[in-house]
């Protein structure tokens, strides 16, 4: 897949590349035990600190969308069944979203529709 | 020597300007969504303001080039005449060459980029970098195995072997220094393959399989070669090192091969490099999705100047195959810095060091204790008490006398030099003029002449009477 960094962004480069990664396992582009790059390249190619990378990987594997093996590096997660967490944490930022639709008066059946064009481009391997 | 040296130059030369023109074909291209390094708009391509700009520029480097090939093929024959006035003009003419093009690709850069500001042909994805993921994890894969480069590494060392145990020849250093720069040749082929292999992964497409496909396809010709460049360069030393083992002497036929090959070295670099630059037009014109990124910023001033890029080396935009250091990054201006002291130094010193030898003629003098004979920046003083043998000679002895720090052309010979039955020497010899003075102290033996009928001969008497030597 190909992830795109906005250096301009106020949002942090590991929270893009985060965000990049999930949406790419989504989609599909990002296939389950698919390898990821080590963080090293990811860090060259994106020209990013090693650190940065680290972060967003132990993130990553901390929401539970990839593993790492120290020799194998990092690999799409094969199993990933919504937990407890997920599920608190995407019903807080779905309030969030919703907050923000019905405050700048979108109705309920556009924000529906605009939920429902989202997840039909979601095509995950089966998971 | 002028022959060889005449040989050397030319086809350096031919080589160079055979790089400029293969470095700069693509530059009044448009390819990757850019035209003279600066991103503009395809549906722009056709302005007039576009299509002048890109003509006029054109047209000004395609008559610089051919002048400067011209200039750089006419200059060789100036050896035949003075190694002194050939270096002064060769030297002016490779930095008025060189800051040339620089000069005119970054202005005709300066100007598109300009055009491009006052049109507002800004696109929407500058500062963004984008990562393909597949080709960053098949970052390890090399098409073209670095370990090729191996076995032309050790044929050099080992056939450099023999000559270990030949240090007294008059000829080793002179084959140690062309060892030196064929194996710096090829380990610097070797290494920069590495760099290849390691860093290089440009994502042209939002196609993933197009863009391993164009990494995997650079990789394989920059790869192939620097292999041949090592390779071509590693087989000529092998042949130099195995006719002057078998002649038991330098073998001039085997420098003149060595030579010869050395050309192989330079095809078999950018016959590749071409063909990889075809394949990459004919795989990118193809792709539906390209992806541009817009960072002409980085590059407004000619240099490329990125704080947020990691890397040394960059390719450069403006000359095609070749690469461009990243000013924002300390180790680049460091390297900048030394090269440019390192290039001024060798020319100045080149400069000085022929300098004296613009006009030769051997001079003598006394002192009290000692006698000193000196010309074309040479000088060898000796004490009248050292003196233990002084011989007039009919003729140079015939000792195969290898200079080992001087100069040595049809009409003089002084400096250093190593003969095999009288070892050090030192020679002042100018013009055919004889008699030949010997003189030899423990350390040293000189020869020298004189250019006035009779002049050597008064010397000799002299020398023997205030040294108390002679036959």
């Amino acid at each position: 897949m190909i992830i795109e960094l906005d250096m301009n962004s106020d949002i942090p480069i590991y929270v893009q590349l985060r965000n990049q990664i999930v949406k790419g396992i989504g989609k599909g582009e990002l296939k389950k035990n698919e390898k990821l790059p080590t963080v090293r390249q990811l860090a060259m190619d994106a020209g990013v600190n090693t650190m940065t990378v680290n972060k967003t990987y132990q993130i990553l594997k901390a929401e539970g969308f990839i593993r790492t093996d120290r020799r194998l590096g990092a690999f799409v997660a094969d199993n990933l069944s919504p937990d407890t967490r997920f599920q608190e944490k995407l019903e807080s930022e779905l309030e969030l979203l919703s907050a923000e639709a019905s405050i700048t008066g979108m109705d309920k059946e556009a924000f529906l529709a605009m939920c429902e064009k989202m997840y039909a481009r979601m095509s995950p391997c089966s998971v | 020597m002028n022959i060889a040296m005449f040989i050397i130059f030319l086809v350096t030369n031919l080589f160079m300007c055979g790089c400029f023109y293969f470095a700069l074909s693509s530059s009044y291209q448009y390819a990757n969504g850019m035209l003279l390094g600066v991103h503009i708009p395809k549906e722009h391509l056709t302005d007039d303001e576009v299509v002048s700009l890109k003509e006029g520029s054109h047209k000004t480097m395609k008559h610089f080039l051919k002048w400067n090939t011209l200039a750089g093929i006419l200059s060789c024959p100036l050896l035949f005449y003075s190694w002194f006035l050939f270096f002064m003009i060769y030297a002016l003419w490779i930095v008025e060459y060189c800051a040339g093009v620089e000069f005119l690709l970054i202005l005709h850069h300066r100007k598109m980029y300009a055009l491009k500001l006052k049109n507002g042909w800004i696109a929407e994805n500058q500062k963004k970098v984008y990562i393909d993921t597949a080709l960053s994890v098949k970052a390890a894969k090399n098409p073209f195995s670095l370990g090729l480069h191996i076995p032309v590494l050790l044929a050099e060392a080992v056939c450099f072997l023999p000559f270990l145990g030949k240090r007294e020849e008059p000829y080793f250093m002179t084959l140690l220094i062309i060892f030196a720069g064929s194996l710096l040749l090829s380990v610097g082929a070797c290494l920069f393959h590495l760099y290849i292999n390691r860093s290089e992964r440009p994502v042209y497409s939002k196609d993933t399989g197009l863009n391993q496909k164009v990494n995997h396809t650079m990789k394989f010709y920059k790869g192939l070669g620097l292999w041949l460049l090592s390779l071509c360069n590693g087989i000529s030393f092998v042949t130099l090192a195995l006719a002057t083992l078998h002649s038991g002497n330098f073998s001039v036929t085997g420098f003149y091969l060595y030579l010869f090959l050395q050309i192989f070295s330079a095809a078999g670099l950018l016959i590749p490099l071409y063909f990889w630059k075809e394949r990459k037009k004919e795989l990118l014109d193809g792709d539906p999705v390209p992806l541009y990124v817009d960072d002409d910023e980085y590059w407004k001033t000619g240099f490329y100047y990125n704080p947020g890029d990691k890397h040394m080396l960059v390719p450069n935009r403006l000359q095609s195959g070749n690469y461009a250091f990243n000013y924002a990054n300390k180790k680049a201006r460091a390297c900048t810095v030394f090269l440019t002291v390192f290039l001024i130094g060798c020319v100045v010193f080149t400069l000085c060091a022929l300098l004296p030898l613009s006009h030769v003629e051997v001079k003598t003098s006394f002192s009290e204790e000692t006698f000193t004979v000196s010309a074309g920046g040479y000088k060898t003083r000796v004490h009248l008490a050292d003196i233990e043998n002084l011989t007039l000679l009919p003729k140079l002895p015939h000792d195969d006398f290898w200079r080992t720090n001087g100069a040595a052309t049809d009409s003089y010979s002084v400096g250093h030099f190593r003969g095999r039955t009288y070892g050090n020497c030192n020679l002042y010899l100018c013009g055919d003029t004889m008699p030949i003075l010997m003189l030899q102290t423990d350390k040293t033996t000189v020869f020298f002449n004189l250019p006035e009928d009779g002049a050597i001969e008064k010397l000799y008497e002299e020398l023997k009477e205030k040294s108390g030597r002679g036959e």
